[in-house]
């Protein structure tokens, strides 16, 4: 009996516990709004960080349910009448469990002045209040800094100079990606690009190009880097503008005197470096109307320092000239090839006066010679007479 | 000796006058004929180094035996010059019925040299002053090594010193005539064609050759 009557009490103690739960977890779900309470923005980040005007960014919201029970979500969605976001809302969201975080995903576009924006994140419940948290995203179209920091003083045609840039990164945020590419008419670069990467804020590199102009023009850099996922191209001009180069070597020839002698004439002089540059492989020889001639077609100088001076010698053949054209061939330490013409008169050497002097002299003695020999000849015909 | 060669410059019929009373003799005039030699063969010497420098130099060692038989053949062609005017003399004169042995006409004409031995001395200074200064670059081309050769030969100074020449064999000529006149026995008018006919031609040829080479 006493046995029946115990069984009989657990089986009714085990009839009502299920009916209890269910009444406890029915008075809990009824206050949806202590249960939405739970549920919090833990984390938002915006990738890039800062942007310029017309990128596009990432924002991430991360919420995560701190309560005992689930919390049914009806809509997410993130807003702003400045920012342009193209899918703004999560429709279809579901419950987020208790103790589990969701995150939600909004691309923005911010074709918008520099500035901070807010952007609204709302997350809808079914039965409670929405969340509502703002997101900052920071406009910021300062871009990256190019300058020269290293340039020849003038540039000469077909001379090789080394052009030296210093990319910098002024920002706020890390810019990745970037490279420098040089473009230009009549302008040949050595290098075809150089490629920086990362720069973190506050941060610079110097990137070198080697390039020789063969006329006047301008000189680009293309600047390529990415703010996040968003490219961007910076253009640094340089006006390449073909002088003088105020260094350079400059041969001068001085102290000329010619001599003929068999239809060849030889040329003499000194040929002096007034630059302030080193003059390489010099050498010299005549050209057209005037045909260089042995011993000395060319002469080669070699290497002339500023204010150093040689002498040198030169033959050649001219017939029915005035002048001719002297040639200086020379190279730069870049081994860049030069050539200077110094014109010279035939008619003003010394050596052709004095090959006009020479045979007066000799006509003297042919003159004495015919008197003397005629006055014998007529002294011998009156002794005989 | 003196007295002798100024008799045979101012007064040569005499000189050649005194000779006829003597027996014929060689030794003075080849003497005469062979120094003016020396100084053909010494202006051929110096006339010819510069242009052994227009030879290639795998040939340069033979410069000294080339050098050598310029100066030879100058001195030779001097002895052989010597005969050869006095053959043309001897048969020109044989025209006009000279008499006389070859061996006279030899001597007197050799005598007859003796004034080019001055216009030796006097152009061979003027050969050295042009020669010495020379510079001829080495020619590889035939072609050019005949356009570089008149050109030099073109040189107003061997122009005049063709004329100097010239004027002296005209001195010479005058005494040659003297010569044929007593070696031969010749009227002075036929000894003045015997010797001048020739002479003629040859100066007419000196200076033609002037004239052609574009000297003055």
């Amino acid at each position: 009996m006493n046995y029946a009557v115990c069984v009989l009490i657990c089986l009714l103690c085990m009839a009502a516990a299920p009916a209890v739960a269910l009444q406890i977890t029915t008075t809990d779900a009824l206050d949806p709004a202590s249960a939405a309470a739970q549920v919090t923005v833990t984390e938002k980040t915006i990738d890039p960080q800062v942007l310029i005007r017309g990128d596009r960014a990432t924002v991430t919201v991360t919420v995560t349910n701190n309560g005992d029970v689930s919390v049914p979500i009806t809509r997410a969605f993130l807003s702003d009448a400045s920012l342009s976001i193209p899918v703004d809302s999560y429709d279809s969201v579901g419950s987020i469990g208790a103790g589990n975080s969701m995150t939600f995903t909004f691309t923005v576009r911010v074709d918008v002045p520099d500035g901070v924006y807010y952007p609204r994140f709302s997350l809808n419940y079914r039965s409670a209040p929405s969340l509502r948290d703002y997101i900052p995203v920071k406009v910021e179209s300062t871009e990256l800094d190019v300058s020269v920091v290293k340039r020849p003083d003038s540039f000469s045609a077909g001379n090789r100079e080394t052009i030296e840039l210093r990319v910098g990164n002024p920002r706020e945020n890390s810019i990745s990606g970037i490279s420098v590419v040089p473009v230009g008419e009549g302008v040949e670069v050595e290098q075809s690009g150089s490629f920086i990467g990362k720069l973190e804020p506050d941060e610079s590199a110097n990137v070198s190009f080697d390039v020789t102009p063969q006329e006047s023009g301008t000189l680009t850099f293309h600047v390529t880097y990415r703010n996040g996922f968003n490219t961007h191209v910076l253009d640094h001009t340089l006006p390449v503008v073909i002088s003088e180069d105020k260094k350079a070597a400059r041969p001068v020839v001085s102290n000329i005197v010619m001599t003929s002698s068999g239809g060849v004439y030889t040329l003499t002089g000194d040929i002096t470096n007034a630059g302030l540059k080193v003059a390489n492989s010099v050498i010299i020889t005549t050209g057209a109307p005037a045909a260089p001639a042995e011993p000395n077609r060319i002469y080669v100088v070699g290497s002339l320092d500023p204010d150093d001076f040689s002498s040198f010698e030169v033959n050649f053949r001219a017939d029915n000239v005035d002048s001719v054209p002297l040639l200086i061939q020379y190279r730069d330490e870049d081994g860049n090839s030069y050539e200077r013409e110094t014109p010279v008169s035939i008619n003003r050497t010394a050596a052709s006066e004095e090959e006009r002097e020479f045979p007066v002299a000799i006509a003297a003695v042919l003159i004495v010679a015919a008197v003397l020999i005629a006055g014998i000849i007529v002294y011998s015909w009156k002794k005989k007479a | 000796m003196a007295a002798a060669v100024l008799d045979l410059f101012l007064n040569p019929g005499r000189f050649f006058a005194q000779k006829m009373q003597k027996k014929e003799s060689l030794t003075i005039p080849f003497l005469v004929v062979f120094v003016l030699g020396i100084f053909s063969a010494a202006a051929a010497v110096l006339s010819t180094a510069p242009f052994l420098a227009m030879i290639p130099a795998e040939a340069a060692s033979f410069t000294p035996i080339v050098m050598a038989i310029a100066g030879g053949a100058a001195l030779l062609a001097s002895l052989v010059m010597w005969v050869v005017c006095a053959v043309i003399f001897f048969v020109i004169s044989m025209v006009f019925s000279g008499t006389g042995g070859f061996k006279r006409v030899l001597e007197f004409v050799g005598y007859g040299f003796l004034p080019q031995i001055i216009g030796a001395a006097v152009t061979l200074p003027i050969s050295y002053l042009y020669f010495a200064d020379l510079t001829i670059p080495p020619v590889s081309d035939p072609a050019q090594i005949e356009e570089v050769t008149q050109q030099l030969l073109a040189a107003p100074e061997l122009q005049f010193a063709v004329v100097i020449s010239v004027l002296f064999l005209i001195w010479s000529a005058n005494i040659w005539i003297f010569g044929m006149k007593e070696s031969r026995n010749l009227s002075t008018r036929n000894a003045a064609i015997t010797v001048g006919v020739p002479v003629g031609l040859y100066v007419l040829s000196q200076l033609y050759g002037l004239l052609f080479s574009g000297g003055f």
